[in-house]
């Protein structure tokens, strides 16, 4: 396990399968493969969003290195994870008949992803299968954040419904909170079109510049 | 005492209004940039907000951020260190609508001495020798006069000029007009005002300055000198107290005069009344900084007294602890500034990543700086990387130990030059350590140089 990815192994329950809710937490994951068939196949044709034909060499690379990675496991995983921002592959068994034996979660170290296919890596390009929109820990997450110091609100007044709750959907321009500053109210709009996975700031609560306020999973 | 203050800077002087607050008991806030996040003031303070992006004006000069950041973390008062927000009234004012205090002087009294012309009438009534010339705005023919009446050479300046640009001097008649319209179009250019004044310009002078303090009941005492000749471009490099040279008599003076002028300003706080010497020992009036200042140190060493603890303490209504009889100047210190710049390239800032930060120590010796081993010197601020202080029974003493100290000093990093070892050579000057130097002498090395 590299040191890179720590929070994987505690996510694991006792059956191995990861709470695809919480996996939204984990930040910047430009590059995802994930594999939900348990087979251990790895699909590098149907990319979630348009992967671009300078893609295909790193898309190959990674599919090689992947299925070599596969073929010298000792059993097929339940879940297979490739990051190349800071390089990391996370693999999960499911472990349901034997009791007592821990969750495992060997990350190979970054060595193993060519640096050429991890240096040029570009968001949204994936060679998994595209996630499911409740489960999208494949998919990129983009973050709103304050563009001040101030207060951050979730509805434009106390009692009134909140500009957006998790599963809403967005698009660019869209006010999804209040900044208070120094008395003045700005609003705060997303400059992406996407989902929003959770509200990461409470309502009234203080908050720094470029703190982040949404996580959103970004269309396509 | 405030309970908690927050400070709105950055750099070595965050670092030292955080242990003031330490020492004093009081819990500190520093604002940051994202560019300050990992920085030493940070790491010391008690919290930290970060209030806007590396460039100053989005957030050290953010006013709504700070203030917002004060009012959240419950801070009582607001030190402002120099530079950035502490000389801006507007600023001051704004604190005071939002019942925070504003550390330094009032706005009134800092818009009375901040601008030149109110400030050098309040200085002639409180009998503070000024430069001949005139503030007025002149037409050219005027204003030919005037420089021929008091005799070339004169400086022509900027009015909303300021750190040393904006300025020209001009040495004979032939020349002065294309010199003044050409300094009314830097001025425009710079400042987007063109309005310029003609003053005496001093040959051989030496810059001398007056540090006060004055509390919120009528006390004022004064704590000597510093002289702060040795500048590039109008920025000073090396500054000792007390000014060598100058006779008891002339400080005490100075000092008076400039109480007098800050007291019927209604000045409260820290404060820096500085004049040009010329060579006959005439001291002339320049101007008033209400602020605590770069070179505050060398007082704090003769004096003992620490004048960042002392705002404070005035800020929060305290009476001074000491009348003017009390203030005893002991020894002599020197101040050098250690900036990241290439002297061999007239002083350019020479930003980088330190690999190596080991700064000088011993005795009577202090570091103020902000910097350590693996800092990156950031691109967008001043170039002062540490003021290294030292202290000696008499100046003689304080130049050897300064000596020492400099050579100990080890800063190393990829594209990072320093003006330690240009400081260095100053140091070794005749007219320096004979302390018969003027403002013109760093231009003298460098050209010399090549």
């Amino acid at each position: 396990m590299s040191g890179t990815k720590p929070r994987a192994a505690p996510n694991v329950p006792e059956n191995g399968v990861q709470n695809g809710n919480r996996d939204v937490n984990q930040p910047r994951e430009p590059f995802t493969v994930r594999d939900r068939d348990a087979e251990g196949q790895v699909d590098g044709h149907d990319a979630p969003c348009g992967a671009g034909g300078e893609m295909e060499p790193i898309a190959a690379a990674l599919r090689d290195v992947t299925l070599d990675l596969l073929a010298s496991l000792p059993e097929r995983p339940q879940r297979l994870r490739l990051q190349a921002g800071s390089v990391s592959i996370d693999v999960d068994w499911r472990l349901p008949h034997a009791p007592g034996h821990s969750a495992v979660s060997p990350v190979l170290s970054p060595a193993v992803v060519p640096p050429a296919a991890a240096d040029s890596a570009v968001p949204g390009n994936g060679l998994g299968t595209p996630s499911p929109p409740e489960a999208p820990a494949g998919t990129e997450l983009h973050y709103i954040c304050a563009h001040s110091v101030g207060t951050f609100y979730h509805a434009p007044e106390p009692g009134a419904a909140p500009f957006v709750t998790e599963g809403a959907l967005v698009r660019p321009g869209q006010q999804v909170g209040i900044l208070e500053a120094m008395k003045l109210m700005l609003p705060v709009e997303s400059d992406q079109a996407g989902r929003v996975v959770e509200v990461l700031v409470a309502d009234s609560q203080p908050v720094e510049y470029q703190e982040r306020l949404i996580a959103l999973a970004l269309d396509g | 005492m405030f309970k908690k203050v927050l400070i709105a800077n950055r750099g070595e002087i965050a670092l030292r209004v955080v242990r003031a607050c330490r020492e004093l008991g009081v819990r500190s806030v520093v604002v940051h940039s994202t560019r300050d996040r990992d920085s030493a003031a940070v790491d010391l303070a008690d919290e930290s907000v970060q209030i806007g992006p590396p460039q100053p004006k989005k957030s050290y000069l953010n006013a709504a951020a700070v203030l917002e950041a004060a009012l959240r973390t419950g801070a009582q008062a607001i030190h402002p260190g120099y530079g950035f927000l502490s000389e801006d009234p507007d600023f001051a004012e704004a604190c005071e609508a939002e019942g925070l205090v504003f550390i330094g002087p009032p706005a009134a009294a800092m818009k009375q001495l901040g601008s030149k012309q109110s400030a050098r009438s309040l200085m002639a009534a409180a009998g503070l020798p000024l430069l001949p010339g005139s503030l007025d705005e002149l037409d050219e023919d005027s204003a030919l006069r005037l420089a021929e009446h008091i005799g070339f050479p004169v400086i022509v300046k900027a009015s909303a000029g300021g750190g040393g640009r904006g300025m020209q001097v001009v040495e004979e008649r032939e020349r002065f007009l294309s010199q003044y319209r050409d300094t009314q179009a830097t001025a425009r250019m710079l400042f987007g005002d063109g309005s310029v004044y003609v003053e005496k310009y001093l040959v051989a002078a030496r810059h001398v300055e007056i540090q006060i303090l004055c509390d919120g009941h009528g006390n004022a005492i004064h704590l000597g000198t510093r002289d702060c000749t040795v500048q590039r471009r109008h920025q000073k490099l090396i500054e000792e107290a007390p000014a060598p040279g100058l006779p008891g008599e002339v400080v005490d003076e100075l000092g008076r005069s400039a109480l007098r002028a800050a007291q019927t300003a209604g000045y409260q706080g820290a404060g820096t009344f500085e004049f040009l010497a010329g060579p006959d020992g005439s001291c002339y009036f320049m101007e008033v900084n209400c602020r605590i200042q770069v070179e505050h140190p060398v007082t704090e060493m003769v004096t003992g007294i620490d004048l960042v603890a002392e705002q404070m303490r005035i800020a929060s209504g305290e009476p001074l602890a000491l009348h003017q009889g009390e203030v005893a100047l002991r020894g002599a210190a020197i101040e050098c500034r250690i900036n990241a710049e290439d002297p061999d390239r007239g002083f350019a800032p020479a930003p980088g990543l330190l690999r190596e930060f080991v700064p000088a120590a011993g005795p009577f010796v202090r570091v103020d700086t902000h910097m350590r081993s693996g800092a990156a010197i950031a691109p967008e601020y001043d170039s002062l990387i540490a003021k290294l202080i030292v202290w000696s029974p008499d100046r003689g003493g304080a130049i050897s130990r300064m000596q020492q100290a400099l050579g100990e000093f080890r800063i190393a990093g990829e594209g990072v030059r320093t003006t330690r070892d240009f400081l260095r050579q100053v140091l070794d000057r005749t007219e320096f350590r004979e302390a018969r130097h003027s403002t013109s002498l760093v231009g003298q090395m460098t050209e010399s140089q090549g």
